[in-house]
């Protein structure tokens, strides 16, 4: 019973219960085309892109910090990866993992920039995004690379389970999400990410490495980004540029709705995935109810509005509350002294 | 008659402290006068207060017969109050003449900066002042001095009867001090009022006329400065009984042998350091703020670069890389700032005592929640941490029952603590909980841990080391034992020019 209470209470009801609201509404508007099967796996499919950029920017978000070269990053790498399989002939595998190798490094090189040079991570990050996209033109050029025939990548991208209704990627998405939950919620490494991002100096003091956090943070964001843009590539077939788009501020958004304060410190996996959730069913919902595509683009900019003006006031609230304590507190050493 | 401000019963009180306590006294057009006190004596509340950036609890400011009440600093301004801070409120990148001219920016016809005015005037200034400088240059390629004489410029500028002073000459170097000097005088001989905040007695002696001498919040007394000596003035600062506190402390009285020795030590903020810390031992550091305590602290512990000098540990030479390296070999420190540089604020109490021990705490790839638990449990219960529970977010509580929290982090069974460094450890929070935080000290020497405990409160010093290093500037200018320690002597010691 109390549990129950504590679970109506908590930030994930509000969450859910947005869940169930968006859901009840697109099936009533789309006349119950929302809940058929095949919205269903779009749903998912949504989920998916999202889910791993949200998890580099929900780890970088908690440590204070944030990736804006994810989006370009991830469709960088797919290029890469169906560049060297297509046009060099190296076995889809392997050139997968290549690409996960050259995503790793760019998130590399953003953490030098950042570390050694002291820039700031959106400069950082969006030269980064400036850079990749332009890189990826080079090897994919406007038109992309066609990957019809690679087996690899075709395994990710088609073979469904359950009678065709979750495909691998949805698997392997929600493997991810559960590893980068209980690495943050349950291990010593979630714990910093945490403790950095609440504190920098102090957690130094304490003998933390916020730097090499940062380092493997970063690097983390590059990997992710590429895993979703490989992927991707394994989905549409064909290896884009622009593949990504702006998906980092997607993963922003997921993360701030999902609770995790601007600045650091505070959030969690649960939060995140929800939030992702979210976005994926307004996202599938705005264009089963026939709206343009680009309405989403304007939606997710409202939602992110939404999530910061939430953050904003759970934080104004919260500082109410500081002062007050802090203010009984005085009130009652004194009424002590006396 | 010349102008007058006379302050009339000031109080205000912070949480857990009442900073200023029925402050009365009057400044007079044509005089100087003295603020003086030790750290923590109210001076810089007071020029807040005066500043419009306080508001007082009661009291009122009387100014020649006109009560003010100020709600923000720009009505102070508008009053004709300016208080000239250390920390410069200047724009480096816009030039001298925009700078003293800041709120009040020469316009043409068409609303735009007039540049010909606008330099006009400033030269005006600048050549009423005597400086050299080029009105077109930016601020921020000035000296520090000649960043200060901008600011009063800018006072001076906005016409202001009460000019105030807060520490001025801390930056300057004597000649830059003789221009400040004479263009004090200047100000006076107009019949400004002039307030002038500083802890050395030469200038003290040599530039005020009146003193106002405050202490614990309150005004001991005021005097004629022509009247009074140095030491007569040393002791109306300190003057005050020692409450029974201190004779309760249970201490350690078996001192053992050397656990820490630094030679020689040179950071870019210190200069040849040199002292030993014993077992059991509490070695107290004296000085005014800003003296290099905290930075000898932070080069020990391995936050900032050595420039050269040697620190043995139990007679070991080390030098730690990070502040990592110096907790596992047992050197602890709970630095001066709890809330920016102590606590991760949004964190529970619970993850801000193990953070230093996380590797402990782990079975096999995950945390050991139980373990943790227990570590937290026993802070708590050891320290007397005030809580419904260990996951309180440490933002939440005390600034007494936070520095709890960073001691039982500090002295957790996990840890080999060999030396505990407290950086002000007593800062902001309440009378109780400082004497709980003393018998604590107490007890961790008898557990024959070395204790450094730096503080600028004297009496606490004076009563709890066993022995106090005073520094000032950089540099260690004395060492005395506390049988033999009274407050003239450290104070001498601490403003050692």
């Amino acid at each position: 019973m109390k549990k129950k209470s504590a679970f109506f209470s908590s930030k994930y009801f509000s969450l859910v219960l947005i869940i169930v609201i968006l859901m009840a509404i697109f099936t009533i508007w789309s006349k119950g085309q929302m809940i058929t099967p095949l919205n269903i796996r779009n749903i998912l499919n949504n989920l998916v892109l999202l889910s791993f950029i949200g998890c580099g920017a929900c780890y970088l978000m908690l440590y204070g910090e944030m990736d804006i070269s994810a989006g370009a990053l991830g469709s960088f790498a797919g290029c890469v990866c169906a560049y060297l399989a297509m046009n060099n002939g190296v076995p889809s595998g392997i050139a997968t993992i290549i690409a996960l190798i050259v995503g790793s490094l760019c998130g590399l090189v953003n953490a030098l920039f950042i570390n050694v040079l002291k820039f700031p991570p959106f400069i950082a990050t969006m030269g980064m995004s400036y850079v990749l996209q332009g890189a990826g033109y080079l090897i994919a050029t406007g038109t992309g690379i066609n990957i019809r025939k690679l087996a690899f990548l075709n395994f990710i991208g088609d073979t469904k389970f359950f009678d065709g209704l979750v495909p691998v990627s949805v698997i392997i998405s929600i493997l991810f999400l559960v590893i980068y939950g209980i690495i943050l919620s349950k291990t010593e490494f979630g714990r910093t990410i945490y403790l950095c991002g609440g504190n920098r100096r102090a957690a130094r003091l304490c003998g933390l490495n916020p730097k090499k956090l940062s380092y493997i943070l970063y690097i983390n964001s590059g990997f992710l980004a590429s895993v979703s843009g490989i992927i991707y590539v394994s989905r549409v077939k064909t290896a884009l540029p622009t593949a990504l788009g702006s998906y980092q501020f997607t993963g922003i958004t997921a993360a701030v709705l999902g609770g995790v304060a601007f600045g650091g410190g505070s959030g969690n996996m649960v939060g995140c995935a929800l939030g992702m959730l979210i976005l994926a069913i307004f996202n599938t919902g705005v264009s089963t109810v026939g709206f343009n595509a680009n309405y989403t683009k304007v939606f997710n900019g409202v939602l992110l509005i939404i999530g910061l003006a939430l953050d904003a006031i759970t934080a104004r609230r919260n500082a109410r509350k500081v002062v007050a304590q802090s203010l009984a507190t005085a009130e009652k050493d004194r009424e002590l002294v006396v | 008659m010349p102008d007058y401000v006379h302050l009339k019963g000031i109080n205000k009180a912070f949480p857990g402290v009442q900073a200023l306590s029925n402050i009365d006294f009057r400044m007079e057009g044509g005089y100087v006068t003295a603020l003086i006190g030790e750290n923590g004596a109210g001076k810089s509340t007071l020029l807040k207060v005066l500043s419009g950036e306080i508001r007082p609890d009661s009291g009122t400011i009387d100014f020649n017969g006109k009560l003010l009440s100020f709600s923000h600093p720009q009505d102070a301004i508008k009053a004709g109050i300016s208080v000239i801070y250390q920390e410069r409120q200047l724009f480096p990148m816009l030039s001298v003449m925009e700078n003293i001219f800041i709120d009040d920016i020469p316009v043409n016809r068409f609303n735009l900066i007039s540049r010909s005015e606008l330099k006009k005037r400033a030269t005006k200034i600048l050549e009423k002042f005597g400086l050299d400088i080029d009105p077109t240059e930016p601020v921020g390629r000035l000296s520090v001095a000649h960043q200060q004489m901008i600011e009063i410029m800018k006072a001076y500028r906005r016409n202001s009867k009460v000019i105030a002073f807060d520490e001025p000459t801390a930056p300057l170097m004597d000649d830059e001090i003789d221009t400040l000097f004479r263009i004090i005088e200047e100000l006076k001989a107009e019949g400004k009022i002039v307030l002038y905040v500083s802890h050395r007695m030469a200038e003290i002696f040599r530039i005020t006329d009146r003193l106002v001498i405050m202490k614990d919040g309150k005004i001991v007394t005021t005097r004629e400065t022509a009247s009074t000596t140095e030491s007569e003035l040393v002791s109306l600062m300190v003057g005050r009984d020692v409450g029974d506190t201190y004779k309760n402390l249970s201490r350690n009285d078996k001192i053992g042998e050397v656990v820490l020795e630094v030679n020689g030590l040179t950071t870019e903020y210190v200069r040849d350091v040199s002292f030993k810390l014993h077992k059991g031992e509490v070695l107290g550091f004296a000085g005014l703020v800003g003296a290099g305590r905290t930075e000898v602290m932070r080069a020990i512990f391995g936050d900032d670069k050595i420039i050269s000098g040697e620190i043995k540990l139990e007679g070991k030479p080390v030098h730690f890389q990070s502040p990592r390296e110096a907790i596992d070999a047992g050197i602890m420190l709970c630095p001066e700032d709890r809330k920016e540089l102590g606590l991760v604020l949004p964190r529970s109490i619970s993850d801000n005592i193990s953070i230093p021990v996380l590797k402990k705490l782990k079975k096999g790839l995950f945390m050991d929640r139980s373990a943790e638990v227990k570590l937290a449990e026993t802070g708590v219960a050891k320290y007397n941490i005030k809580t419904p529970t260990i996951d309180k977010r440490t933002i939440e509580l005390s600034g007494g029952n936070q520095q709890k929290v960073i001691l039982a982090r500090w002295t957790s069974d996990k840890l080999h603590t060999k030396i505990l460094i407290l950086d002000e450890p007593t800062k902001g929070i309440d009378v109780g909980t400082k004497a709980e935080v003393y018998q604590m000290v107490c007890d961790l020497a008898k557990e024959g841990k070395g204790v450094i405990f730096i503080s600028s409160e004297l009496t606490e010093v004076l009563n709890l080391a066993d022995r106090i290093i005073v520094m000032h500037d950089g540099r260690i200018t004395g060492e005395v034992m506390r049988e033999e320690a009274t407050e003239e002597k450290v104070l001498a010691l601490a403003m050692k020019e």
